[in-house]
């Protein structure tokens, strides 16, 4: 039974350039999120990266090769861009909800984002190349296409 | 005495790829492009959401490999279902399951449920191995 009110959102596109043709698939669960991005037809290096709960106003992410090439630091960096995004919309959401019956605004609610729950990234790179102009078009085309 | 996981476990086991591949060959597995499948299944007031996303990239491996990436639990359930899902589909497969503990005949309607949209799907490889 095919189901329109399936719980789990997804969206999926493909970004053309003359070399290769990226196929992304974006899904948002309830507990943490899934993007996979492929050119060569399989999952690739697949990442894991969330944000370290912690009291320190800034924030600080744990971001680790779970599958895959261990040896690229592009991967991590596209991982780590994108749950620093995650995090920055979670946060500005939980602003606006707590501002909504609200007159003004406290003080610590702006500054601390300890208490924010962003949900953690699954990330699935199956590139033949990783330069950084692939990898940058990848995370524009996934932020300008996000499911949190 | 047979119980009803036993049942379950002996349908799953007797799926016959070979019965359910003429619908298939409309597959082709050499297209390029991802393919999203969401289905909901309702067993005994528990409702089950099965997501598929098939890639294009398909090898057929004589040997099968089962390694937690993610998660996991002591029970290794997760990795029983995904070495019988390659073995009975000769497909790679990345399992990610989300099913209460210690509820076996769930699991296995899960795995049965799941191995059926897969032929329906025509995504599974013409010479499977079999399961044991």
């Amino acid at each position: 039974m095919e189901n329109a009110n399936f719980p789990v959102r997804h969206r999926k596109l493909s970004l053309e350039s003359k070399e290769n043709k990226t196929e992304i698939v974006i899904c948002s669960y309830e507990d943490h999120i899934l993007v996979i991005a492929t050119q060569i037809g399989a999952m690739g290096t697949i990442l894991h990266a969330r944000k370290e709960e912690g009291m320190s106003v800034e924030p600080t992410f744990s971001v680790s090769v779970i599958f895959g090439k261990r040896d690229e630091p592009m991967l991590i960096a596209t991982a780590r861009r994108l749950i620093d995004h995650i995090r920055s919309l979670s946060l500005f959401s939980s602003i606006l909800d707590s501002c909504s019956s609200t007159v003004f605004f406290h003080p610590l609610l702006i500054f601390s984002s300890s208490f924010v729950p962003s949900k953690p990234l699954v990330l699935s790179l199956g590139l033949k190349e990783h330069s950084s102009e692939t990898l940058k078009e990848i995370v524009a085309a996934v932020i300008e296409n996000r499911l949190w | 005495m047979e119980t009803e996981y036993d049942q379950v476990l002996h349908s799953v086991a007797h799926v016959q790829i070979s019965d359910q591949t003429g619908d298939s060959s409309h597959v082709n597995l050499e297209e390029d492009g991802v393919k999203v499948s969401c289905f909901t299944e309702v067993h005994d007031d528990v409702t089950l959401h099965f997501q598929i996303i098939r890639l294009a990239k398909q090898i057929y491996s004589n040997t099968i490999s089962v390694t937690s990436v993610l998660g996991g639990t002591s029970d290794n359930t997760g990795s029983g279902i995904a070495r019988r899902l390659v073995m009975k589909t000769g497909l790679n497969i990345i399992f990610a399951s989300n099913i209460p503990k210690n509820n076996p005949l769930l699991e296995a309607k899960a795995e049965k449920m799941l191995i059926r949209k897969l032929i329906d799907l025509g995504y599974t490889m013409p010479t499977p191995l079999r399961a044991t």
